[in-house]
């Protein structure tokens, strides 16, 4: 009966989308098909009706019966209409009757309803991004559903609501001052729920377990941030969480939140770099390729400069270092006269000097270049930011210094690698010159020897 | 037609079988009795054509009114629905003129509750702001007493200084005063209702408020000194906020 009511209403009021196959349960039929009927008028027999006239047809001898008694039940129907009819007008005239009376009576206490649909819309808004939403939540079904109550005019709140409303309203006072321990489902990073013990301080931060949270408004959860504030911050919220007496210091987001947000949303180290771009990442490679030939080249400096001071101790056995082969040509000229031993000694440390200075000027070439590359990519990055701010307009000045501050991480690359070039430089160039210096002094000391001795 | 037929039939076998003596008698004998069979037929043919009129007439008034019947079915289960509801609704409105008695008597006594519990309240809070907010106390107290208010005015009053009270713990701000208890003027930075501190001008000497202690205590200023600084600034909007390192007591479990 119930199922052929339900036909009868689908099929009556044109509801074919969802129930098609309510109307027609015995053979599958496409939504199109069925359109097609309505738009011809034509509707179908349900299963029912049609078993209802095979059983009519099969028993003859009931057909009068059958008949009559469907008679029976139309004359019932319309009594039934008639008398809800009835009941209908008799119960509308009432209720405009009683609605007057609410009003009547009302008067004053109009004006107390509408302000306290007021108060419980501004309370349910501010409960809403509260932190201690998480602690209570099943008070915004109240919140709400007073809120409708007292929305509607001919539905009044009660004394109880009133105070319920109060109550919460003092417990949210009263829960702001508090630095408290409970219990919630908490949202780890990874998305997966679990219960974990939050302290919450005022309405301010809440954290767990060494780790700040946030107040997640659509899964109305507490959230661990996925990023969370410097170390220097993080390390101090154990104290707190622990803390049984005494004031600990406390990393506090006056906020309430809104900055810890921003955290998360802001670049991290690797996503400020990528910002630079092909230029950011040739004067990084290049300042790559500029610190391993300064090392290379201080390496064997050391190394040569530790040769040439063992030599200057022992200078009678020349070996192979600087050093050595300038002893080597004064020991190969015994007999040069004081002049000729001096060119000699000369054009040796000559042959030395390039030897010791190889790479050097290259080391210099890249802290200077580097900045240079870094205002390039910046400049161009300006000039594609302005061009945007032709396309789209000032509208959003987020866009302009968003493009901006990307622009200028070039320059910031470009003075990373200059800077600690620029000192590189000067270390590897003193050590090859102190290696030149300790050749001269040798050589003149040579010369003055071979000086003295041909007197 | 099958009456044609028969008839038809007999004539020939008639005509073939009857021997040539009693032929005419006999012709005239079947041909009578065939048709009288013939509209017995006939008869009998359209007595079933009407039986089988009636039943298909019969078949069809049924289907009809089992529509119709089908139909009131509906229209009669929503007409029972709105008057389902217009019964809901009378109650509704009965239950409204009950309570619309209660509120009456009872709105006032609440009221004057309401601003008790927010004295009390006040009363074992930080002591901030302490004259500004018993000055408002004790408006509300009078604004109760007034005649030419209405109660919905007096609720929204009430109301009102419970949204103040609520907006100090969501807040930070800065105010300068003297030290409770002595003469030092100093600037008094409050976190919201999680933090009351203090630093006098040169920042020589920092301070916070401790619950436990119920009173003001000095707070080093090797943790604390910038840190208030730097909050005063962010209060007065001088400066943009960031995370402040601030003195917490320590966590009540929740008492729910």
């Amino acid at each position: 009966m119930k199922k052929l009511l339900i036909t009868a209403v689908a099929v009556a009021t044109g509801f074919i989308g969802y129930h098609a196959p309510v109307v027609q349960a015995a053979t599958a039929i496409d939504v199109d098909q069925l359109l097609r009927q309505v738009q011809q008028g034509r509707t179908r027999d349900s299963d029912i009706n049609r078993q209802r006239i095979e059983r009519f047809r099969a028993e003859r001898a009931q057909q009068a019966n059958l008949l009559q008694q469907a008679k029976n039940d139309k004359l019932a129907e319309e009594n039934r209409s008639k008398a809800l009819d009835r009941l209908f007008e008799t119960n509308d005239g009432e209720i405009i009757e009683l609605e007057q009376a609410v009003q009547d009576r009302l008067g004053d206490l109009k004006e107390l309803f509408g302000v306290i649909q007021q108060v419980a819309g501004d309370a349910r808004a501010n409960f809403d991004i509260s932190m201690t939403q998480a602690q209570f939540p099943e008070r915004s079904v109240f919140m709400t559903e007073l809120a409708q109550k007292v929305g509607q005019t001919n539905r009044l709140a009660s004394v109880q609501d009133i105070e319920q409303l109060w109550f919460e309203i003092y417990r949210e006072m009263v829960e702001t001052g508090k630095v408290t321990k409970f219990t919630t489902e908490l949202i780890d990073t990874d998305g997966s729920l679990a219960p974990a013990e939050v302290t919450r301080v005022g309405v301010f931060n809440a954290v767990s377990d060494g780790q700040f949270l946030y107040y997640n408004e659509d899964a109305k959860k507490l959230q661990v941030l996925s990023r969370q504030p410097a170390g220097r911050y993080l390390s101090k919220v154990g104290a707190v969480e622990t803390s049984t007496s005494g004031l600990e210091p406390f990393p506090l987001d006056p906020s309430r939140g809104t900055l810890l947000s921003n955290l998360v949303r802001s670049p991290t180290l690797a996503e400020k770099f990528h910002q630079g771009k092909e230029v950011g990442y040739i004067i990084v490679t290049i300042g790559a390729i500029g610190v391993l030939l300064a090392i290379w080249r201080l390496i064997v400096l050391m190394g040569v400069s530790g040769a040439v001071s063992r030599q200057a101790k022992n200078l009678d056995k020349p070996g192979n270092n600087p050093l050595g082969r300038v002893l080597k040509v004064y020991h190969d000229n015994p007999s040069a006269d004081v002049e000729t031993l001096e060119l000699k000694l000369s054009e040796a440390i000559i042959k030395e000097t390039p030897k010791l200075n190889k790479l050097i000027p290259i080391l210099k070439i890249i802290a200077v270049v580097a900045p240079l590359m870094g205002l390039l990519g910046t400049v161009t990055g300006m000039i594609q930011t302005f061009q945007q701010i032709t396309l789209h307009g000032t509208g959003d000045p987020k866009l302009m210094a968003g493009g901006i501050s990307t622009a200028l991480v070039t320059t910031v690359l470009g003075l990373t690698v200059a800077i600690p070039m620029v000192f590189l430089h000067t270390i590897v160039s003193s050590r090859a010159k102190r290696v030149s210096q300790v050749l001269n002094e040798q050589a003149s000391g040579m010369v003055a020897e071979r000086a003295e001795a041909t007197g | 037609m099958r009456t044609m037929k028969v008839i038809s039939r007999l004539l020939v076998a008639a005509l073939i079988l009857t021997p040539t003596a009693a032929f005419g008698a006999t012709v005239a004998q079947l041909l009578a009795q065939g048709e009288s069979r013939a509209d017995a037929g006939a008869r009998s043919q359209r007595q079933v054509e009407q039986a089988a009129d009636a039943a298909i007439e019969m078949l069809n008034e049924y289907k009809n009114t089992t529509k119709v019947v089908d139909g009131l079915k509906v229209f009669n289960e929503l007409l029972q629905k709105q008057v389902d509801n217009q019964e809901k609704e009378k109650d509704i409105l009965r239950d409204s003129l009950v309570k619309i008695d209660d509120i009456e008597r009872q709105i006032v006594p609440l009221m004057v509750r309401m601003i008790d519990g927010l004295e009390d309240f006040v009363k074992i809070d930080m002591p901030f702001l302490t004259d500004e907010r018993a000055e408002r106390l004790a408006r509300l107290r009078g604004v109760m007493e007034r005649a030419d208010v209405t109660v919905a005015e007096k609720f929204r009053t009430v109301m009102e200084a419970y949204d103040i009270e609520t907006e100090y713990g969501r807040t930070i701000e800065t105010y300068n005063g003297a030290l409770p208890g002595t003469d030092t003027n100093v600037d008094f930075l409050r976190i919201g209702r999680v933090a009351l501190l203090y630093q006098n001008a040169d920042g020589s000497q920092t301070g916070a408020w401790d619950k436990e202690a119920g009173g003001f205590v000095e707070i080093p200023n090797s943790t604390y000194q910038i840190a208030v600084r730097n909050g005063l600034k962010i209060a007065r909007k001088d400066a943009v906020p960031d995370l402040l390192i601030v003195p917490i007591g320590p966590a009540s479990a929740s008492a729910e």
